[in-house]
């Protein structure tokens, strides 16, 4: 079954910063909180790559799956969302989370990191659609608009796709077939390929 | 039979029972998510009932590909031919709870991975991040997945065999051995055993113990236990209060076991008696009045004491590791501390349960020491023989404070 | 029998206090992350 998924395309991403603003602007995320980053390898070397990443929405959410109070749940496009309500801020999802997506609004665990927060695929989360409540907690739901995801559609280069796993993979494996070079797409194997609780 | 044999066995069945259904289930266990939420076009979700009731996989299944070839046109924009994506909004998907075949589709997903040339090894891979905040240059940590599979399966699964099994033993022994019993019966007299601090002190600890050893079961065990009993809603705030508890009930606990070390370290060295003591298990076995000697405190008790020490420092040093996080450790540390504290506390769950018992149904004439400080003076002279002496020597020393009858 | 109670009491006094002690902290400041001393009232 077709499923949504993020490729970001180190050999194009230029760091720009772009697809983290308009997140950021999107959906208003809390000071101090960063729901998109990009992560330079390598800087100022040959070699220099840099990855826009958030949460990649895996297959066997290992968030999910670590979960205390059971407030992650995943759609049947793939989407992985989860419940502000219920969250206890443990910092759980963050130890599981390969890509560090979880968000927290303090740093300590005295009591509680407060709600976890983290990309939502634009797609909001439990509350009604386009509420004032699910707008306030988790941003614009641009899924149920029929739209993708904000930071790959306002990326300045296409280096960040977003979308049906089959298109983007297409898409990406033709830019390769064009360019001569590619290494892949970064973070695929842990994402939506490791088969280990099957 | 005495009512505690018949009660230890009725235990003993009971704690059988779900010591085969937790072992049943640890053989049969997936630990996989799947999808429980719908996403669908508005069109089709108005014309079917709301829920998902009698909706077939099938019509479930065309109504996701519906919503995903909506989508799937706007993601065709992104190849590199300068089209603008329309700014329109006339389509609409709505999100619905319930997937008819959800685990499959999982599976379906996890049984066609992508391309391999599109697949990188999975590395602990970490660059630089101009956001201002921890972690932010983490790319990749992969660990964290063996983290999630030694949580969610061994750690569970081990924690729930250790508290049933330490529980049917104690059962058993309880349905074959009966209560340990003063020998030579009641004698009507008591001695003083624990000072009113002594007690005080061990059942502020005791409390505070009790308060983090559930909160910290809801945490692990809410999920698997709880949320198909009060819902997610209620294990959201039931899990809410016992992380607050969990913390603050810290501070009672060690403050108690530091005050537990200033009073009774010298007594709870280790001496050759204890070798004795171990040896015949106390004297429990049977009805022999001759008991292996002790002084204040036996082999047991010192093994608990130097458990809840050890244990509560390991606990509280895990604890602290994870109540601030990435303070002094990375990814690897911050996991290997949570199953560290896990681990720990299970086991020093399991060793409270013995303690427990022991101190209340397990032995005649035990639980008087913490409740009202004295014990009858038989049973001192049996279970604690050198003790009981050395305080009657006190006692001749000042006649003028006759050993009390008892209350 | 007063000795648990007493015990129990202490106790539940510390725990109240912790909690009273440190809430008092985390009601004023809602954005620590790596910028103390930001007191956000309204987020």
């Amino acid at each position: 079954m077709a499923r949504m998924k993020f490729l970001c395309d180190a050999d194009r991403c230029i760091e720009c910063n772009a697809c983290s603003v308009a997140c950021k602007n999107e959906h208003e995320v809390p000071w101090g909180m960063v729901r998109r980053r990009v992560v330079t390898i390598n800087d100022g070397q040959p070699g220099e790559k840099s990855v826009s990443i958030a949460c990649m929405h895996c297959n066997d959410a290992p968030c999910a799956a670590v979960c205390p109070v059971s407030c992650i749940y995943q759609t049947d496009i793939g989407v992985v969302l989860h419940n502000k309500d219920t969250c206890i801020g443990c910092g759980y999802c963050f130890y599981a989370c390969p890509f560090g997506a979880p968000q927290y609004p303090r740093t300590s665990n005295f009591g509680t990191r407060g709600k976890m927060d983290k990309c939502t695929y634009c797609a909001g989360g439990p509350e009604v659609t386009h509420s004032e409540a699910e707008r306030q907690k988790y941003g614009k739901n641009r899924i149920a608009e029929g739209k993708l995801p904000i930071c790959a559609e306002m990326c300045s280069t296409r280096s960040l796709l977003a979308g049906d796993g089959e298109i983007i993979a297409k898409i990406y494996k033709e830019r390769v077939a064009r360019r001569g070079y590619g290494e892949g797409a970064p973070g695929w194997s842990t994402a939506y390929a490791d088969k280990r609780n099957t | 039979m005495s009512p505690y044999r018949i009660g230890g066995g009725i235990a003993a069945l009971v704690l059988a029972v779900l010591l085969v259904v937790v072992t049943l289930q640890w053989l049969s266990s997936t630990d996989l998510v799947w999808p429980t939420v719908s996403v669908r076009p508005q069109a089709q979700s108005n014309s079917t009932s709301s829920g998902t009731v009698g909706q077939s996989a099938a019509g479930a299944a065309s109504a996701q590909s519906s919503a995903m070839a909506i989508l799937a046109e706007r993601a065709e924009l992104q190849t590199d031919t300068n089209k603008k994506p329309p700014s329109g909004e006339n389509e609409s998907l709505v999100f619905q709870p319930g997937v008819p075949n959800g685990e499959s589709i999982a599976r379906g997903w996890l049984q066609a991975p992508p391309d391999q040339q599109l697949l990188t090894p999975p590395r602990e891979v970490s660059g630089l991040s101009s956001l201002p905040y921890r972690n932010a240059e983490r790319l990749e940590q992969p660990q964290g997945r063996d983290w999630r599979a030694g949580r969610n399966v061994p750690l569970r699964f081990g924690g729930s065999w250790l508290i049933f099994g330490v529980g049917l033993a104690l059962a058993l022994f309880l349905f074959a051995r009966g209560r340990v019993r003063i020998v030579e019966g009641r004698s009507g007299e008591t001695v003083p055993r624990f000072s009113a601090i002594e007690r005080a002190n061990h059942w502020m600890t005791a409390s505070a113990f009790v308060i983090m050893a559930l909160t910290g079961l809801v945490i692990l065990y809410g999920r698997p236990v709880l949320l198909p009993l009060i819902g997610e809603n209620g294990l959201g705030q039931i899990a809410w209060w016992s992380t607050w508890l969990h913390v603050s009930a810290a501070v009672p606990f060690v403050l108690g076991v530091i005050i537990m070390v200033v009073l009774w370290l010298r007594e709870n060295l280790i001496t050759r008696l204890d070798l004795a003591w171990l040896r015949r298990f106390g004297g429990f076995l049977n009805d022999d009045p001759r008991k292996p000697s002790a002084r204040r405190f036996n082999a047991g008790q010192k093994l608990v004491f130097w458990g809840v020490l050890l244990g509560g420092i390991a606990t509280l040093a895990s604890g602290v590791t994870l109540m601030l996080p990435f303070n002094w450790f990375g990814y690897d540390g911050m996991q290997w501390a949570q199953l560290m504290h896990a681990v720990v506390a299970l086991l020093l769950i399991a060793l409270i349960i013995g303690h427990i018992y022991i101190g209340t149904v397990g032995m005649e004439g035990a639980v008087d020491a913490m409740w009202s400080g004295r014990v009858d003076r038989n049973w001192a002279k049996e279970h604690h023989d050198l003790w009981y002496a050395s305080i009657e020597r006190e006692q001749h020393r000042r006649p003028s404070q006759p050993a009390a009858p008892a209350e | 029998m007063s000795s648990f109670i007493v015990g129990l009491g202490i106790a539940v006094l510390l725990i109240v206090g912790t909690i009273f002690v440190y809430n008092q902290s985390y009601i004023t400041s809602v954005a620590d992350v790596d910028m103390p001393g930001v007191h956000v009232s309204d987020q």
